[in-house]
């Protein structure tokens, strides 16, 4: 009962119940019994006034403002599904280099063959991700551009900003206006494709590292007994399926939410005008230490709404922020587990193209199905998630037999069958509880 | 009050029971705060009201040992604890030797335990109980129920409020949340509001004219405190009302945020931040204005609203935790936390104001009759008239309570109640009862001046 009275009515009912005096000698017990006969107690939640009851008086509303389980997400077994399906591409990922390991240390296998065929498919799906990348920043740039125009039309502008500071006091929207220093490029929502001269410096430099590396990581663990380095390793890669970062659901901009973000850049740019008119006036007489000046500096630079743009775009920033806090630390085992493995075999060029292998696998591949995913490229990612699944399910029972075979398709089936099902039943044991008592989430719209 | 006088006869012929008291919380002198004035000011008035009454808190710095203060409130600052204080244990039994040698030493009948996150408090009211003393536990704070943090502090909580005397809360919502938190019987819940001492917060003697209004906003500025919504709504009054400016005192990681909002829409001159104050400069701060503005997204209480009020100043407040209930509708403007209705509030306060809708000057003596802290001891005094005239509960009625408290917990709980125990009797054995010694108690005064009333 958050509401507030009148003070006439708080001094009515003080009255009212200064006559049901005894009342108040009742025990919490009795009292309830009493309430539920009687029909109203009266009893106020307020602390202000003093009220004719005990302080130990529990009213019948008491905890009427609790409520349960009331963000609680509807699960549905189809999605559940598909998310538990990505435990399996990963348990397959690391299956696959534990096959390549096998393969190369007990069977002879050329170490050359997997390696090549991990860089081929990496060089295409690094194509791949390019172009889609910039086909859909491009189509982006388009829709901006679009809407500028439009805005462009809707507001006629003469676009010469030193004759508005010149009659500030006559504050003509329209002049201040200049849509054209917005740069558009800034407010796009795609990250931009990464450049393949760094990209290909960058690679050449971690190839090279390992070429000059895998001699002394052949010799690494030559002291230690190989039981001791399978424990490790099977260890290393249960941590890493444990600790992976598997992304289930990416932030995404709606193309409204878009939209409206768009044009509140637009917008932002009308509004502020007074307040750099203010700040272009004095920018001068501020900046005294560097703490200010580099604030200021910073308004005045960008004042064309671009700091209004961040804080405003909350929903847009979280995005950035969120892509910042991937976690590696499961890529950080993968590859400590890969070199673990390098360490037991023979020759420096199976050590080299087996940490190679493991990088592609376990550390690029995830960065792309991650990439597909985002794109809601369903189709691309069902089609690696099965290829990948079957092709490692099928070298498993050539090279294991079929008892490991059927063990390992039971794990699948245990995790994608069986866990979203056990997911789904502990979901009765929730009990979430919210009341007056938890800090309000504050609704900011502007600054 | 009313209930106080029905209360009053039967126990008239009983001679009043003086009991000697110690309050035990992390928390207190020097550092500020509302638990730590809480404490100080419930001491007085207990003192005043011929109790003999001791804090226990752990050491600040150099400050330890035995201070005496007003009124001979002595105060134990327990060194080794320190240490500890960072740590998330629960340090169940480190305090114990001392704590126990605090409490015969003063022949302690009731502990009372200020701060469900004060660990020295969880402390003193365990080892109370272990030595068959009652015990009565003061909530000041609200807790969720979501992140690992509270979940923590509630086993903990939950621990320590299975074999409670009695339980106080500041308001009727922090009641509902120590209830659920600790799952307690209600019945043994009481609401005792906090209270403000009305002579330090005095109106301005001359109040401030209504041509500039000033709104005064003091809080320590972190996020749960609403700082994010202050630093959005500033400009936006600002640019709609030119007579207004602010007053903000306070520290915190947002003040910084304050300071970039103050610049970038260039509003040195009519945004005052003054940082932190003491609360002894808390009325001098407010007196300059005529509004309180309060955005805070979680209050047990909000004593500053009651200081603010007794001051005269209209109160805008967002209807937070237990806030609605603090002060009349009249005194108050209530907002949601949102920026848009906090705006609005603010304005239909100026409004209200310039248009003499309110008349703040009664605001002092109404408050004065709302809360006070002679009242506030006189209600605590009532729960200690209860808690004490109860049984203990024998031990093994108490291990099965702990054993019940939960499925996994409860085991713990009954292992820390044994080892309490068993801890007890070594104690006992080399720390004997009869080679403590006995601290004087400072004089009572002999006038009965507060027993008929």
């Amino acid at each position: 009962m958050s509401t507030v009275f009148s003070p006439s009515e708080d001094a009515l009912v003080l009255k009212k119940k200064k006559s049901g005096l005894n009342n108040s000698s009742y025990s919490f017990k009795e009292h309830r019994k009493h309430y539920s006969l009687s029909f109203s107690t009266g009893w106020k939640k307020l602390l202000w006034l003093k009220q004719p009851y005990e302080d130990n008086y529990t009213d019948a509303s008491f905890l009427s403002q609790l409520k349960r389980n009331s963000t609680v997400v509807k699960y549905s077994y189809r999605k559940l599904v598909s998310d538990f399906s990505l435990v399996v591409l990963h348990l397959s990922l690391i299956m696959s280099v534990i096959v390549v390991f096998y393969g190369t240390y007990r069977l002879n296998w050329n170490p050359l063959k997997p390696a090549m065929l991990s860089t081929a498919l990496t060089f295409a799906g690094f194509i791949f991700y390019v172009v889609t990348l910039n086909i859909r920043r491009n189509k982006e740039l388009i829709e901006l551009q679009q809407l500028k125009i439009r805005q462009l039309y809707a507001t006629p502008t003469g676009n010469n900003i030193s004759s508005s500071s010149v009659n500030s006091n006559t504050i003509d929207i329209n002049e201040v206006f200049d849509p054209e220093s917005i740069d558009l490029e800034d407010y796009l929502t795609e990250p931009s494709p990464p450049n393949f001269y760094e990209t290909f410096k960058s690679s050449m430099l971690i190839i090279l590292y390992l070429l000059t590396l895998s001699p002394v990581l052949k010799s690494l663990t030559n002291s230690t007994s190989s039981d001791s380095i399978w424990a490790l390793s099977a260890w290393l890669s249960i941590l890493n399926v444990m600790f992976n970062d598997y992304q289930i659901d990416f932030p995404r901009v709606s193309e409204k939410e878009k939209r409206l973000h768009w044009q509140t850049i637009f917008k932002q740019n009308y509004s502020i005008i007074s307040s750099n008119q203010l700040s272009r006036s004095s920018s001068s007489s501020i900046s005294k230490d560097q703490n200010n000046l580099q604030t200021d500096s910073k308004i005045s630079l960008l004042s064309r709404g671009k700091p209004n743009f961040q804080l405003t775009s909350n929903r847009l920033s979280d995005l950035h922020t969120q892509k910042a806090h991937k976690s590696n630390f499961s890529k950080n085992i993968a590859v400590s587990n890969a070199i673990v493995l390098a360490s037991r075999l023979q020759s420096n060029a199976s050590a080299f193209s087996f940490i190679l292998f493991c990088i592609q696998a376990c550390g690029l591949f995830p960065i792309f199905n991650n990439f597909t995913r985002r794109c809601e490229l369903q189709g691309f990612h069902y089609f690696q998630l099965t290829s990948i699944v079957l092709t490692v399910d099928v070298i498993v029972w050539y090279l294991f037999g079929l008892g490991w075979f059927i063990v390992w398709i039971s794990l699948h089936l245990l995790i994608v069958i069986v866990g979203p099902w056990y997911f789904l039943t502990l979901q009765k044991y929730k009990d979430e509880l919210q009341g007056p008592w938890d800090p309000a989430k504050p609704i900011v719209k502007s600054l | 009050m009313a209930a106080a006088s029905t209360a009053s006869p039967e126990r008239k012929s009983v001679k009043r029971k003086h009991y000697n008291i110690a309050l035990v919380s992390d928390f207190f002198y020097p550092q500020p705060g509302g638990v730590e004035l809480h404490m100080y000011h419930l001491a007085q008035n207990l003192i005043a009201r011929n109790h003999s009454v001791i804090i226990i808190t752990h050491a600040y710095g150099d400050r330890q040992g035995i201070r005496m203060l007003t009124n001979g409130l002595k105060v134990y600052y327990i060194p080794h604890l320190v240490f500890y204080r960072q740590s998330t244990f629960p340090n169940v039994f480190s305090a114990f030797p001392i704590i126990r040698q605090i409490f015969l030493r003063e022949s302690i009948e009731i502990v009372h335990g200020h701060g469900s996150c004060s660990s020295l408090c969880h402390e003193g009211l365990v080892h109370g109980n272990t030595m068959g003393l009652k015990t009565v536990f003061t909530d000041h704070s609200l807790f969720g129920f979501a992140d690992v943090a509270s979940i923590i502090h509630n086993k903990l909580l939950k621990f320590t409020l299975v074999d409670i005397g009695h339980v106080i809360c500041v308001s009727h919502t922090c009641k509902e949340n120590t209830v659920i938190r600790a799952s307690i019987d209600p019945s043994i819940v009481s609401v005792i509001p906090n209270a403000v001492v009305h002579d330090d917060f005095k109106p301005a003697p001359v109040r401030p004219s209504l041509n500039k209004i000033k709104v005064v906003v003091i809080s320590r500025l972190f996020p749960n405190k609403g700082a994010d919504l202050l630093t959005a709504i500033i400009p936006r009054i600002c640019a709609n009302r030119p007579e207004i400016n602010f007053l903000i005192a306070g520290d915190g990681p947002k003040f910084i945020d304050l300071e970039q909002m103050r610049e970038r829409y260039q509003l040195q001159d009519r945004v005052e931040l003054i940082g932190s104050v003491r609360h002894e400069q808390v009325r001098d701060v407010m007196i300059q204005g005529q509004i309180y503005l309060h955005p805070s997204l979680t209050e047990a209480f909000g004593t500053v609203l009651v200081e603010a009020a007794s001051c005269g100043l209209l109160v805008v407040t967002t209807n937070v935790g237990g806030i609605p209930e603090v002060l009349p509708s009249k005194m108050t403007i209530f907002a949601v936390p949102e920026e848009d209705s906090l705006v609005d509030a603010v304005e239909k306060a100026v409004v209200k104001l310039k248009e003499n809708e309110v008349d703040t000057s009664t605001f002092h003596s109404e408050v004065k009759k709302m809360y006070d802290w002679a009242d506030v001891a006189k209600r605590t005094e009532k729960v200690y008239d209860d808690v004490y005239e109860r049984e203990n509960t024998l031990l093994i009625n108490r291990l099965i309570k702990y054993y019940n408290a939960g499925s996994w917990a409860g085991i713990l709980y009954v292992l820390c109640i044994v080892s309490d125990f068993l801890i007890l009797g070594v104690l006992e054995i080399f720390y004997p009862k009869n080679k403590v010694d006995f601290a004087r108690k400072w004089p009572r005064k002999n006038n009965n001046i507060n027993d008929n009333d």
